[in-house]
């Protein structure tokens, strides 16, 4: 270093500068977009199911909805969806459900993975990526929590490490909440 | 001589008085204190006997009376007052570890200013050690109400404290209790306010 | 006048007692985790907080009314317990014996047991009830802790001797082993003042004579020692053995209470062996101090008794006429003292303005108003007697209070219920009109109606039921149609006509269909919140039925008890007045006779100085007769 060298501050400013715009740019990215959505009513969509079945949003109202978006090449998604297995079990009787949409472009990987998962809900294929555009989807895995009324209530990312309350006691509230 | 003697003989009662407890011959019961080892004086027996004796049996048998009258007329103010159909009562406890120096307790109710009491570090004492101060008893209408209570103090390592809660309760038919118990458990050396309500 | 050590530290120990009863009840930090908050334990909560400030008039009534309320019942025993305790406190004795009696000899735990028993035989003693109190040690068993057992035996003993038992009390005292240094001493003393009492001088000498010179720290011990030696020579003395009164009498400290005391004796040891000179010098330095001083008294008396034995007449009758001088002024000064106690407020001065304080049943007297009877009667109020009989009266004072306050408030109370009766003539017509516009079993008819209704459609999924007024109309229209369209036949336009028909139709079922789902859900919260509207109205209905009806009652029975405690408490305010009137004369009574007693004293000191003041006289007379006049 030399000796007597001023630290330059037309160096360091814009590098400063730089550096906050990454800092947000990584910050946003960390936050889904779909947390835009709580409050306000879910968007409508009607996507088709591995079963066969088209499968409309709005058909619901009056039960609670967990809309949970994910892929086969997430792998902490494959994951979550099987705990959300045991999550659909333990509602079974109530007026509850789940959908899986997946944003798998090929059709048969994704319904190789579904088989292997066996889930208990249906998985729906969001394959022109409409109804991931219209939750403004830009991270996974993320789940969308609606009320009977149609609702977004809660946008909850890998729920695994969501803190608070459970997922479980999240439905629960919200079967309560009429 | 003799006279003079007698002087004598009256220092010598005295010393069998003082070993006895015995009255002197002429009815008068002086105490000496040097005997009561514990400063317990001889008691006479005789007349004063009985009449404190009977005094203190009749006072006793008063206090009862007056106690049980006492209750009675508790029962009677508080259902005449406060009936149960609109009566609230409104209680402060402390549950803490370490001891916390209670100032003031403010109560509103409905907007309404309903009490401001200050402890004295006696109430505080008896407070600490489990006791339970009504703070407030008084009428409310049925229906939803919001009570807001407030406490000041001085915690440990000499921390002011001022913290609130806010509770709105639906008042019933029956008497409703709620208690503001002062505590740290939620959080150790934080006290804060925990409410307990009852129909 | 300082309160003496040992009642502090007694009325400690027997608050520690209250306390342990409420020990068993009051639920500190640990059980308030085994257990959820309860209305029961608030009322528990509400006595303990006017215990803990001593007002054990407030607590009692509070436990009462609790009791009263039933708000105590999971823990009967417990509160039992409780109520025993604060009777103690309070100064019921007799009513904490019964309970005790009642209650401890179940399953208790045995430090409790015995705790109490032996607190209230040390408030009987302090009452003078020694049977009482000979009766409660006797159900002591082994298990008081260490320091209370040491005290048990000396009340034990104290109780003995005051029952006259002097034999078994030293016995009994002689038997306790290593109670621990404080303890022997006293004990000890008790011993031997017993055995001087039944004449077995030489032995209580050597028990007092040990006592008397115990090696010791502390100003207690001193004091016993002091006291030892003093009733050691005084003995001795009554046994005719000045050689041996003297040395005892000369251990006391003289700087200390008994000095004046041991003086005296110290003159008389040295009078009764002629030595008279030897005599003069304590009885001279005695007779400078307060005349107050029983034993200053008679120093006056002594002094010159002692010139005379000298011969020395001169000061001897100066002495006298001086001593005759100093007693008349103090009994004139006595005199003055049992006026001003007959008809002043002694009583109400010495208690002062503490009855507005809670009944503290351990409150000290530590200070006598300025008055003259006060210096007499230092050692009066030092008693457990007088003490005793203070605490009665500030307690009857409270009583008078406290019923005061309740006559107020009774009149207010009929008022009160006046005014509500009136309240309540003019809101009832107004509430048993709408009572009566209120049809609950219609509205209950139609929420059924209407949820079975409901639950039909959904079977059904009947998407018709729950379209719109106009959809279902058109849906009407639609179906009366049908039947001209059919009777069109062939028609060419016919067919357009019923394809458009069927068209049209088809469009409003998409509609219903599609609307179906979202509808029935608001149709569900609907009547969800039509019962719960229901439900309420329902209560409130109840609520204003029950208290319409309740009222008259409740009135009654409120006029009821106002109109039979308003009598008793007149009649227990009067009983209040007059015991106060009695306790007052009790303690006045007291305070005289103790100046009497000290008057006459005096008086015949008087006589006995003029007799000796005439005998030097005629001595004086008789000797100048003889040296010739």
């Amino acid at each position: 270093m030399r000796e007597g060298a001023p630290r330059s501050s037309w160096i360091t400013r814009p590098a400063i500068a730089l550096c906050l715009v990454l800092l947000s740019i990584l910050v946003t990215s960390l936050v889904s977009a779909a947390t835009q959505l709580s409050g306000l009513p879910a968007p409508d969509f009607v996507l088709k199911s591995l079963s066969g079945e088209n499968l409309r949003l709005s058909e619901y109202r009056g039960q609670v909805v967990i809309v949970t978006f994910w892929a086969t090449w997430c792998g902490d998604c494959r994951a979550q969806l099987s705990e959300f297995d045991a999550l659909h079990d333990s509602y079974q009787d109530d007026d509850f459900e789940l959908l899986a949409v997946s944003l798998d472009q090929n059709w048969s990987e994704l319904k190789k993975t579904a088989t292997e998962l066996d889930l208990s809900y249906p998985t729906l294929h969001d394959a022109d990526l409409v109804v991931s555009k219209l939750y403004d989807v830009n991270s996974m895995p993320v789940s969308v929590l609606i009320d009977r009324d149609g609702f977004v209530r809660e946008v909850v990312e890998d729920h695994r490490r969501a803190r608070g309350q459970s997922m479980s006691d999240r439905v629960g509230e919200l079967l309560g909440d009429w | 001589m003799k006279l003079i003697k007698s002087g004598m003989v009256l220092a010598a009662a005295w010393v069998s008085q003082f070993a006895a407890g015995q009255t002197l011959p002429d009815g008068a019961e002086p105490v000496p204190e040097f005997l009561a080892s514990q400063a317990l004086a001889a008691e006479s027996v005789g007349g004063d006997e009985a009449d404190f004796r009977s005094l203190d049996t009749e006072i006793q048998d008063l206090k009862g009376l007056v106690l049980e009258l006492n209750r009675d007329l508790f029962l009677l103010e508080e259902e005449l007052l406060f009936p149960a159909n609109t009566q609230v009562s409104i209680f402060v406890s402390m549950d803490v570890g370490e001891f916390f120096g209670l100032d003031s307790v403010q109560i509103q109710l409905d907007d309404k200013n309903l009490a401001n009491y200050l402890y004295t570090s006696r109430e505080i004492d008896a407070l600490v050690r489990g006791g339970v101060h009504q703070l407030y008893l008084g009428n409310v209408r049925a229906g939803e109400h919001e009570l807001v209570a407030i406490f000041t103090g001085t915690g440990p390592h000499a921390r002011d404290y001022r913290r609130g809660a806010t509770l709105s309760f639906e008042k019933g038919i029956g008497p409703k209790y709620i208690e503001l118990s002062i505590s740290d458990r939620q959080q150790a050396l934080q006290p804060e306010f925990v409410v307990r309500e009852w129909e | 006048m300082r309160p003496h050590r040992s009642r502090i530290w007694f009325s400690w120990t027997l608050f520690a007692v209250a306390q342990a009863t409420v020990g068993l009840t009051a639920h500190g930090r640990e059980s308030a985790e085994a257990r959820p908050g309860s209305v029961q334990d608030l009322a528990y909560g509400k006595v303990l907080f006017h215990f803990y400030q001593e007002d054990y008039f407030s607590a009692l009534t509070q436990l009462m009314v609790a009791g009263a309320r039933d708000e105590l019942d999971y823990h009967e025993d417990e509160a039992e317990l409780l109520l025993g305790g604060l009777y103690l406190s309070y100064g019921q004795h007799q009513r904490a014996d019964e309970l005790f009696s009642r209650l401890l000899e179940q399953s208790t735990e045995p430090e409790t047991h015995d705790r109490a028993w032996f607190f209230l035989a040390k408030i009987w003693y302090q009452r003078g009830f020694f049977e009482k109190s000979q009766q409660a040690l006797n159900r002591i068993n082994d298990y008081l802790p260490a320091d209370l057992e040491a005290e048990r035996y000396l009340l034990q003993g104290r109780v003995l001797m005051d029952q006259g038992r002097f034999d078994e009390a030293l016995v009994q005292l002689s038997e306790w082993r290593d109670p621990g240094e404080e303890w022997v001493g006293y004990a000890r003393f008790n011993v031997g003042v017993s055995l001087v009492r039944l004449g077995r001088v030489e032995e209580g000498a050597r028990i007092l004579g040990e006592v008397g010179q115990l090696a010791s720290e502390g100003s207690d011990l001193s004091g016993l020692r002091d006291k030892a030696n003093v009733a050691l020579g005084y003995g001795w003395l009554q046994a005719q053995r000045p050689d041996q009164a003297k040395p005892s009498l000369q251990r006391v400290r003289l700087s200390g209470p008994f000095s004046n005391k041991a003086l005296l004796g110290v003159g008389w040891s040295d009078a009764e062996l002629n030595n008279y000179q030897s005599a003069l010098l304590p009885w001279l330095e005695l007779r400078k101090r307060s005349v107050l001083d029983p034993a200053v008294q008679e120093s006056l008396l002594a002094v010159p008794y002692a010139y005379s034995q000298l011969g020395a007449d001169k000061q001897a009758a100066d002495s006298y006429l001086d001593a005759i001088e100093t007693f008349n002024r103090e009994i004139a000064r006595l005199d003055d003292a049992i006026i001003s106690v007959e008809q002043g407020d002694f009583v109400d001065e010495i208690v002062g303005d503490s009855s507005t304080d809670a009944s503290g049943w351990y409150w000290q007297l530590d200070s006598l108003p300025d008055l003259i009877e006060s210096h007499y009667l230092y050692e009066l109020v030092a008693t457990h007697r007088f003490q005793e009989g203070l605490k009665n009266y500030r307690d009857l004072q409270q009583l008078g209070v406290n019923l005061r306050r309740w006559t107020d408030s009774l009149g207010a109370f009929d008022d009160i219920l006046d005014t509500q009766q009136r309240a309540h003539e003019q809101r009832l017509p107004v509430i048993e009109r709408s009572l009566d516009r209120v049809d609950l079993n219609d509205m209950a008819a139609r929420e059924t109606a209407y949820a079975s209704r409901l639950t039909v459609i959904e079977r059904n999924q009947d998407v018709r039921a729950l379209g719109t007024t106009r959809e279902q109309a058109l849906w009407s229209e639609f179906e009366s149609m049908q039947p001209g369209l059919d009777s069109l036949g062939d028609y060419p336009s016919a067919q357009e006509l019923r394809d458009k028909h069927r068209l049209l139709q088809g469009l409003l079922y998409w509609n219903l269909h599609r609307d179906y789902v979202s509808r029935l859900w608001q149709a569900k919260k609907d009547l969800r919140s039509l019962g719960d509207s229901l439900r309420t109205a329902e209560r409130a209905y109840q609520h204003i039925d029950a208290a319409r009806s309740e009222w008259p009652g409740k009135f009654a029975s409120l006029s009821q008890r106002i109109a039979e405690l308003a009598p008793t408490v007149r009649r227990l305010d009067v009983q209040v007045q007059q015991t106060l009137g009695r306790q007052t004369r009790y303690l006045q009574r007291l305070a005289t006779q103790e100046l009497r007693a000290q008057r006459e004293r005096l008086s015949t000191y008087v006589v006995q100085a003029r007799f000796a003041l005439a005998s030097v006289y005629d001595r004086t007379a008789a000797l100048q007769l003889e040296t010739g006049q």
